[in-house]
């Protein structure tokens, strides 16, 4: 039916949203590279999962993903201090290759490569959102939350201070501030968020495994940020729609599923590059690293 | 005894091989300007990095009101009241100048909750909102007076060498300190700009500040300064009033090397 594909689509790309619009404010705003957003994801996803099969109700286990998720984000700021640019790059990726690999090998909580099945969909107060539609107006007001609140905190003073970090650490040093506590910060509240989409993801599919937050899965969202502009939330609004849609729209031309995959990353890389050569800033983005 | 605010004493620092800074002494007295002079290289600036803590000392004291501040990081330093201009342009690129300046007041943007909750607990014309408001009316008052107003809403990263310049001394001087140090402030800009720097730091002299000033430009350094100090291969040759460094045979030879 084609208005439960078009649900189903719609959730998807709020789900991308709450990703890409936190990826942006770590490393858009304070300008950390980091590639360790799939780990928050997953840790939220799983959190959230083992909690709710245990019974907890909904909003504890959609709390605890992101509480959790938060926490390693502040776990990952502490190299942050010493490691900088390329580096630290590569800090956060093993990060989250090692995140990845405790979910396929800690068999006793997480069942490894059999993954965990049957996640109960949300209810809130005795409300269930058991239909697609009702779960879809329940990730829209989230969203719609999480990008006012990283709206609010990009226009604060405090937001400002993270650009400030981004655009020259020392001078802000020299200015007396605790760049190292802003960027700690940063990452806490994007990785709160990445995991509050983990906890949504895995109650919206009611199955999760590790192949869903692999190290390769941050391409999509990395791409999305970059393409809709460093610091700049309604460019990733509209990259994160634009990059969802286009794939699918391939798959209405008339291209199969087992090829449709594989593009999609072909796809992303080169809209990046398009945009990286053609506008380095983004669709819509004021921001240019050095 | 002089009213010392800074006192260096016995500073070093080596790069591999290089003594950039080799057993270095003086004082900045209060109230004054006094400016650090010498050939390319003699290590003015790493002075300045090690008093900021930006780079690490090796051995010697650096004492700010008594308190030796060698070994604490750079934000510790700013906050105990030291603010600087470096040699080359580090304004935050993609912000505004209004949004540069306004970061120098204080550190409130630190606190995150204050922050973000802002105005949405308290009434609207709440303390913070004054004091916000005055900030920005400061700010105001100092771009008018540097004729830069038409400049407030625009990203550094697009303004000229000299307009550059002129913010970043401003964000210095709104950062709270009791010690003011500018490395070449005035290099490489033209003429008109260079007497209009030379003027704000006269008349921030006459209202009591203490600056420390790097400067190439002799003419310059003689007509502001009232103390000279001069560095050649990492160690202070000379120190005086203007009148007697310009005569001095030791400061021509360093020169002419
Ligand atoms: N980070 C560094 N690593 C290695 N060598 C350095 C470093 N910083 C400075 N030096 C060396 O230390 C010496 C002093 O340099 P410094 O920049 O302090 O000189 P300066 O007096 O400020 O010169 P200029 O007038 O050209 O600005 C030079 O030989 C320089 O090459
Ligand atoms: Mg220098």
């Amino acid at each position: 039916m084609a208005s439960a594909y078009i649900i189903h689509l719609l959730i998807l790309i709020c789900i991308y949203l709450i990703l890409s619009l936190s990826l942006n404010l770590s490393v858009g705003y304070s300008g950390v590279l980091n590639l360790g957003h799939i780990a928050f994801y997953g840790l939220g996803a799983y959190t959230s999962a083992l909690m709710a099969l245990a019974g907890v109700p909904f909003l504890l286990c959609l709390l605890a993903g992101g509480l959790v998720a938060m926490f390693s984000g502040f776990l990952l700021a502490l190299p942050t201090d010493k490691i900088k640019g390329d580096y630290l790059a590569l800090v956060t990726v093993g990060f989250s290759f090692i995140i990845y690999s405790l979910m396929l090998n800690l068999d006793e909580v997480t069942r490894g490569p059999l993954g965990l099945p049957g996640i109960p969909r949300p209810s809130i107060f005795g409300f269930g959102f058991e239909d697609n539609f009702s779960f879809l107006i329940l990730i829209a007001v989230i969203t719609l939350a999480v990008y006012f609140i990283i709206q609010r905190i990009a226009d604060s003073p405090f937001g400002k201070l993270l650009e400030a970090v981004r655009d020259d650490e020392l001078a802000a040093k020299i200015l007396g501030k605790d760049t190292f506590k802003a960027k700690a910060f940063s990452l806490a509240i994007s990785a709160f968020f990445a995991g509050i989409a983990g906890a949504l993801y895995a109650s919206y599919i009611t199955f999760i495994d590790p192949s869903s937050f692999s190290l390769m899965q941050i391409i999509p969202i990395i791409s999305i940020v970059i393409i809709g502009g460093l610091a700049s939330l309604p460019g990733t609004v509209l990259a994160t729609i634009i990059l969802t849609l286009i794939p699918e729209a391939l798959r209405f031309v008339g291209f199969p599923s087992s090829i449709l995959g594989p593009m999609r990353q072909i796809i992303y890389a080169l809209i990046l590059l398009l945009i990286l050569i053609y506008r380095p800033r983004g669709f819509l983005g004021k921001v240019e690293l050095e | 005894m002089k009213n010392d605010i800074l006192k260096i004493e016995n500073l070093k620092k080596h790069f591999g091989g290089v003594l950039a800074v080799d057993d270095c002494s003086f004082g900045v007295e209060r109230g004054t300007i006094t400016a650090l002079i010498g050939p390319n290289g003699s290590g003015k600036t790493t002075v300045f990095n090690l008093i900021s803590g930006v780079t690490k000392v090796d051995s010697g004291k650096i004492l700010l009101n008594d308190l030796n501040i060698a070994h604490l990081q750079p934000s510790v330093i700013s906050n105990l009241g030291i603010s600087r201009v470096f040699q080359q342009s580090r304004l935050f690129g993609n912000l505004t100048v209004e949004e540069n300046l306004m970061l120098a007041f204080d550190n409130e943007d630190q606190k995150f909750w204050a922050s973000f909750l802002g105005d949405w607990w308290r009434k609207p014309a709440s303390a913070k909102d004054t004091a916000r408001q005055s900030k920005k009316q400061i700010i105001d008052e100092y771009l008018e007076s540097m004729h830069i107003t038409h400049m407030r809403d625009k990203q550094t990263r697009d303004l000229s060498f000299g307009q550059k310049r002129l913010v970043e001394i401003l964000r210095a001087l709104i950062n709270p300190h009791n010690l003011l140090m500018l490395d070449e402030p005035v290099a490489g800009v033209t003429p008109e700009l260079r007497d209009k720097i030379k003027k704000v730091l006269l008349e921030l002299k006459a209202k009591g500040e203490t600056i420390l000033l790097i400067e190439h430009d002799m003419n310059f350094t003689l007509k502001v300064a009232d103390w000279v100090i001069v560095m050649d291969a990492g160690q202070v040759i000379v120190e005086g009033i203007p009148d007697e460094i310009r005569h001095n045979p030791k400061v021509l030879e360093a020169y002419l090397d």
